[in-house]
């Protein structure tokens, strides 16, 4: 409910709140640091431990319990919350399950490197080499894959990079946990209910699966006690501190902080101070098991309202108060980011760990979700403009007010990129479409970029694969060889297509393609899968989902109620235009010969007759975002496609594959790996972005908003990123009408079934100039294909890529030519 | 050497104890090997005689591995094999570490954990010493191709990465 008499709390500013200000300048100043923290106390603790009888789950719940109860207590700066998700201001915290050892050859170099540094003691470098990495060379997810299916072609395919990218070698992770059973009943009623349901089943004897349930509810009590154990040592430290300390805010600060954490998140909060932080204690909690990848906090504004409007009605606290501790929220989830090696950083650089939060929309009973505390955090990422959280705005043009869709609209125009909108009735229906009952549907909250999962009930793993459809489209026209990779024979021999005689031929042979390497990435997805269930479970995480206490069966295993896995994939619209140009100028128009295409795809469409053709093709055949039969058709097609291949497999957990078309930053730099298009893209130009029209094919943003609506959302329940550039207000336009005319395309473009959109408000010019001078822009946040982020820490490709994307003048509707002077090579 | 290696076996301790004569016999000449070999590798970082670069890096490696105690701690305990080899097959050679101990082989030994295969030796020296690698531009233009665990790979790339260091200041 709103009671709020100015949503916009444009009397909040950040001058006038001199600890928000002083923290979040403090947080633009902080470099980032590895943390080794967490892989020190692990294998410290793997290394020493003798229970090797404890069941798996058992000693993994242990590991994670020693590594909680015996974390350094920091605190860094006044910021009004306790616990840091590593113990470093900025950290990265390092997980050598995973792919924590990809920087051991760079442990000497990590914190010099130009792009991105991240800092690294000599001493935390040796620890590194002589002690965390030696236990782990063998142990890692990907090498006990390779060992245990001997080295499988799907490996092989995933290590050439430029066919799929497989998200569980790195992590899980991406999904939304319920945490408000923590905040409500607190962590030591869920060690409660554990532990009587362990003792139904002892009551019961053992048997089958019995031993295996009552190990997990084992485990889930002694990672919970972690978590407890580690606010404890918080709250104890925090009152030492206060001791000493002599500023009285300071002191004050920590007696509170001391105070919080001996209360959260083991018991129920009583205020909303107390809900704030043991939200965030079992956030931090949760990365002490899961790497700090997409774990979304989700709906904030729903699970901490009634605390807010409890301490609000009784004039326990102020608007300001409240949205102090929103800041602090939002600079404690910006505390962390990723490990990444300099190769990665080079071609996928500038993300952060994309928690998203997600506001608005509706209920689970269907009525409208938009409470004050909605606006208050709509306040606090106008205020903060930080990369982290990634924050979402569900809109239901239904049931949310008209003025709600403005406030949204008008954070974006100030903020110039934050937050995504995304439309409320589409994406119900197409988790409902997916088998999720309508009440857990409408509890969607949207995990790191743009993936839909029902809060706490559905484990989505959306990261499972990144999919690149440009290799499908090479190995087409290659007869199953890669031609940019010494012609090397991968996918099925599916013949020479000179000798096609029609566009279905070559779409028949394409699906076959893009069948064999989906299957591929499928394959080496389950068997990566099948190590984590031997050796990763997640009592934590089980614990703030719907499901595994019942069933006493970890997520990992299929304990939560739904249990999809998400691919995204890479280039469609690239791989659009290039089926629209090869059905048009070579079977169609007869412009030109397959063969005479595939010779200028092969020379880079470098020499006069191949630079010819590809002129026609760009100025004369059909792209994806404009309202034409065959661009449509190829569209949907290959959608649908996509869809059916994926729904027909099961994934390890019972649940189904869900496509989804959200990018990252992996569409710049797998460009930069690509071959020519017969799109007419050439070779390592970078792709398109999600599921955005190609720069400049466009010419109309009602065409492109058309185009894209048209697609079934129903086939794509992962979601999309679409995104959209638009001019800043000109001198001569009203910011009134300009925020009106931007919501009011926004809604049109829902009321015409698309999910997602998301927006730049910056020009061409103002790019370009960001990616000569980034000293002038230190803190311009952009978004990218689903996240934010600060624009000068993005890869040069990637910087390319938002400054070509076609930017639209919001009153005419038409695309602004890009600037002829400019070229990649700027 | 390592006292607990020797359990109770007497065959054990007297090899053991052979081995550290040898070492004591054998110490000037290495340390002469060592002095000749790094100016060597040193020439060859700077002046693009890649031909022996793998042969050198080895060679300078396992003498490095016996006069320095710090590096040597990166192979206590460490038993792997590595195999490298130029894509044409004339450049072969293997790094077997066992028993804190590096012993280099001019052919490809069986049963490597990692078998590295490199175009020539520009490739392997970018792939391993450049500023700023193009670790993934080498993969996909296969310059450099590896079969095993790459943990192994990242390991063998730090410790050149530390003797050049050590050696060079750079």
């Amino acid at each position: 409910m709103v009671t709020l008499s100015d949503i916009r709390l444009k009397e909040f500013q950040l001058e006038n709140l001199p600890l928000i200000n002083k923290l979040r300048t403090l947080h633009f100043k902080t470099h980032t640091e590895v943390c080794i923290e967490r892989a020190a106390l692990m294998t410290d603790f793997l290394k020493q431990d003798k229970s090797l009888t404890d069941d798996f789950q058992v000693v993994r719940a242990k590991a994670i319990n020693h590594y909680l109860s015996n974390r350094k207590i920091v605190f860094h700066d006044d910021n009004l919350l306790g616990g840091s998700t590593t113990s470093k201001a900025i950290g990265a915290p390092m997980y050598p399950e995973f792919m924590g050892l990809s920087i051991w050859a760079e442990l000497d170099t990590i914190s010099k490197r130009t792009i991105n540094p991240q800092k690294l003691t000599e001493e935390e470098a040796d620890k590194c080499n002589f002690e965390i990495f030696p236990y782990w060379m063998d142990n890692t997810v990907l090498e006990k894959t390779r060992k245990k299916f001997n080295n499988p072609l799907s490996l092989q395919l995933l290590e050439k990079i430029v066919y799929y990218i497989s998200g569980k070698a790195g992590c899980i992770s991406h999904c939304v946990p319920d945490y408000s059973r923590a905040l409500n009943e607190g962590l030591e009623s869920i060690i409660n209910e554990a532990e009587t349901k362990k003792d139904e089943l002892l009551m019961g004897g053992l048997a089958g699966e019995s031993e295996k349930n009552i190990a997990f509810y084992d485990a889930v009590q002694i990672a919970l006690q972690g978590i407890i154990n580690y606010a404890a040592n918080i709250s104890q430290t925090a009152y030492e501190l206060s001791l000493k300390e002599s500023d009285l805010q300071r002191k004050n600060n920590l007696q509170q902080i001391a105070e919080v954490c001996s209360q959260v998140p083991a018991k129920p909060a009583r205020n909303f101070r107390e809900a704030v932080n043991s939200l965030w204690l079992c956030q931090v909690g949760i990365h002490a098991e899961n790497i700090n990848m997409a774990m979304s906090p989700g709906r904030v504004d729903q699970v901490l309202y009634p605390f807010f409007k409890n301490d609000f009605s009784l004039g326990k606290i102020s608007i300001e108060e409240a949205i102090a501790l929103g800041c602090c929220l939002w600079l404690k989830i910006a505390d962390n980011t990723n490990l990444v090696p300099e190769a990665a950083e080079k071609l996928w650089g500038g993300a952060g760990s994309t928690p998203a939060v997600t506001f608005g929309g509706v209920d689970p009973d269907g009525n409208d979700a938009v409470n004050d505390l909605t606006y208050i955090f709509l306040r606090v990422t106008e205020l903060m403009c930080l990369r982290d959280p990634s924050v979402n705005a569900r809109y239901n043009y239904g049931k949310n007010d008209k003025a709600y869709r403005q406030r949204v609209s008008e954070v974006i125009f100030n903020t110039k990129a934050i937050p995504a909108f995304h439309n409320d009735i589409s994406d119900i229906d197409t988790l409902v479409n997916q088998g999720v009952k309508i009440e857990h549907a409408r509890d969607f909250a949207i995990v790191g970029c743009v993936e839909l999962a029902s809060t706490g009930k559905d484990y989505v793993a959306s990261g499972s694969i990144m999919f690149n459809l440009a290799s499908v489209m090479e190995l087409t026209l290659f007869d199953g060889r890669k031609h940019t990779m010494n012609d090397e024979q991968v996918g099925p021999q599916t013949g020479d297509p000179a000798r096609f005689t029609s566009y279905e031929q070559f779409y028949d042979v394409f699906r076959i393609q893009l069948k064999w390497m989906l299957e591929n990435a499928i394959d080496i997805n389950e068997k990566l899968a099948s190590v984590h269930q031997e050796m990763l479970p997640t009592p934590l995480l089980s614990s703030f989902f719907k499901g595994p206490l019942e069933s006493g069966k970890d997520l990992i295993f299929g304990g939560a109620l739904y249990n999809s896995s998400g691919a995204s994939f890479l280039a469609f619209p690239d791989i659009c235009d290039s089926l629209n140009a090869i059905e048009q100028a070579v079977f169609s128009d007869k412009k030109c010969t397959m063969q005479e295409l595939i010779d200028a795809i092969k020379n880079d469409f470098s020499d006069t007759a191949s630079a010819n053709l590809q002129a026609y093709i760009k100025s004369k055949t059909v792209k994806f975002g404009i309202e034409d039969t065959v661009s449509i058709n190829n569209s949907k097609r290959l959608i649908n496609d996509i869809y059916q291949i994926l729904q027909s497999h099961t994934n390890y957990r019972g649940g189904k594959y869900r496509p989804a078309f959200w990018t990252m930053t992996t569409h710049a730099g797998q460009g930069k790996l690509a071959g020519a298009l017969p799109s007419g893209r050439r070779a390592k130009e970078v792709f398109s972005s999600g599921i955005t029209p190609a720069s400049q094919a466009a010419k109309s943003l009602t065409e492109a908003f058309n185009s894209v609506a048209s697609l079934d959302s129903r086939n794509i329940p992962g979601g999309w990123a679409l995104n959209i550039k638009y001019t800043p207000l000109l001198l001569n336009e009203k910011k009134e009408e300009y925020l009106n005319k931007f919501g009011d395309l926004v809604e049109g473009f829902f009321r015409n079934g698309g999910m997602q959109v998301q927006f730049n408000v910056q020009d061409y010019k103002t790019l370009i100039d960001a990616k000569n001078n980034p000293e002038k822009y230190p803190e311009m946040i952009v978004r990218v294909s689903g996240y934010s982020a600060y624009f000068k820490d993005l890869s040069e490709p990637m910087k390319d890529e938002l400054i070509t994307r076609t930017q639209y003048n919001l009153f005419s509707g038409e695309a602004v030519p890009l600037p002829e002077d400019f070229n990649t090579a700027n | 050497m390592n006292i607990k290696l020797m359990k109770n076996s007497p065959f054990v301790f007297i090899f053991f104890l052979n081995l550290e004569i040898m070492d004591w016999l054998l110490h000037p000449f290495k340390s002469f090997s060592l002095w000749l070999t790094t100016r060597k590798f040193i020439k060859i970082l700077e002046e693009e005689e890649l031909d022996i670069f793998l042969e050198t890096l080895l060679k300078v490696m396992s003498l490095f591995l016996f006069f320095n105690k710090k590096y040597r701690r990166n192979i206590d305990g460490f038993n792997a094999r590595y195999v490298f080899k130029s894509k044409d097959n004339i450049i072969a050679a293997s790094a077997d570490f066992s028993g804190s101990r590096m012993k280099v082989s001019r052919k490809a030994l069986e049963n490597a954990a990692v078998t590295v295969v490199f175009k020539d030796g520009a490739a392997l020296k970018n792939f391993l010493f450049a500023e700023s690698p193009d670790i993934i531009g080498a993969i996909l233009d296969s310059e450099v191709q590896y079969t095993g665990n790459l943990n192994y790979l990242s390991k063998f790339a730090y410790m050149s990465k530390r003797l050049k260091l050590q050696l060079t200041g750079k």
